[in-house]
């Protein structure tokens, strides 16, 4: 059966809610706003890295440990 | 009957009461941030940053509206008539202030029906969006907060005399 939506489409789906969360997390107790976008871009592009690494390394545990 | 928001909007007008009887200019910023996000903020003197908090909360509000053909809001839906959705996102939702009030009162009546792929995503999207106004919320009340005594200088200290180049011993 076809899933209603793609991992693909999840992931893309998922990226501008995160950023979204980065920028508004960024700006609260600064003051200059250029300093809290740059600060919310670099921890949207690290937070996305670390969820997508961690959710594939988890896949692959879980495959491990059923495929025993 | 949607009974947990009513609950929920009972204790949130409760909070900002106290905090307007607390301090006027703060708490009243508090409500102004709820009815539209980063209003409270231009309120303040802060425009960009309310503008910049404004555009993030609407944006994503907006994005989730459209993905589920503007049905993501149905506070008071009855399990039966809204198949496949929960009055659970309302609570999350109620946070967007005025954009869930009047979507809800534009949209009623209007619920999920069958093949709508994103929306789950779309509640997600509306519901993330009331949230992120609490962190606005708690921001206007926490920007405007009078500095504490310590970092005040002293009115009438007179500066030190800078030494003059070349002065000798």
């Amino acid at each position: 059966m076809k899933p209603a939506v793609t991992l693909l489409e999840n992931i893309l789906l998922f990226l501008p809610v995160n950023y979204a969360v980065c920028l508004v997390c960024s700006t609260l107790r600064r003051k200059d706003m250029q300093t809290a976008f740059r600060q919310g871009t670099r921890l949207f592009i690290g937070m996305t890295i670390a969820v997508i690494a961690g959710c594939a390394a988890l896949y692959f545990v879980m495959e491990f440990i059923l495929a025993r | 009957m949607n009974t947990l928001l009513l609950e929920e909007a009972m204790i949130t007008f409760a909070l900002i009461a106290y905090l307007i009887a607390r301090d006027q200019r703060r708490g009243v910023a508090v409500l102004l941030s709820w009815l539209v996000p980063g209003l409270g903020h231009m309120r303040l003197g802060h425009r960009s940053r309310g503008l910049f908090l404004f555009a993030i909360v609407a944006a994503l509000f907006l994005a989730g509206l459209v993905m589920c053909d503007f049905r993501a809001v149905a506070p008071f839906a009855a399990h039966g008539e809204a198949t496949g959705r929960h009055d659970v996102w309302a609570l999350a939702q109620f946070f967007n202030g005025l954009f869930f009030a009047v979507t809800a009162a534009v949209t009623h009546g209007s619920y999920k029906v069958k093949d709508m792929p994103f929306y789950a995503t779309g509640c997600l999207y509306t519901a993330v969006a009331g949230l992120l106004n609490v962190l606005v919320m708690l921001d206007a009340w926490d920007i405007s907060a009078p500095l504490p005594a310590t970092d005040l200088a002293p009115v009438n200290a007179a500066a030190p005399a800078a030494p003059k180049e070349g002065a000798s011993s």
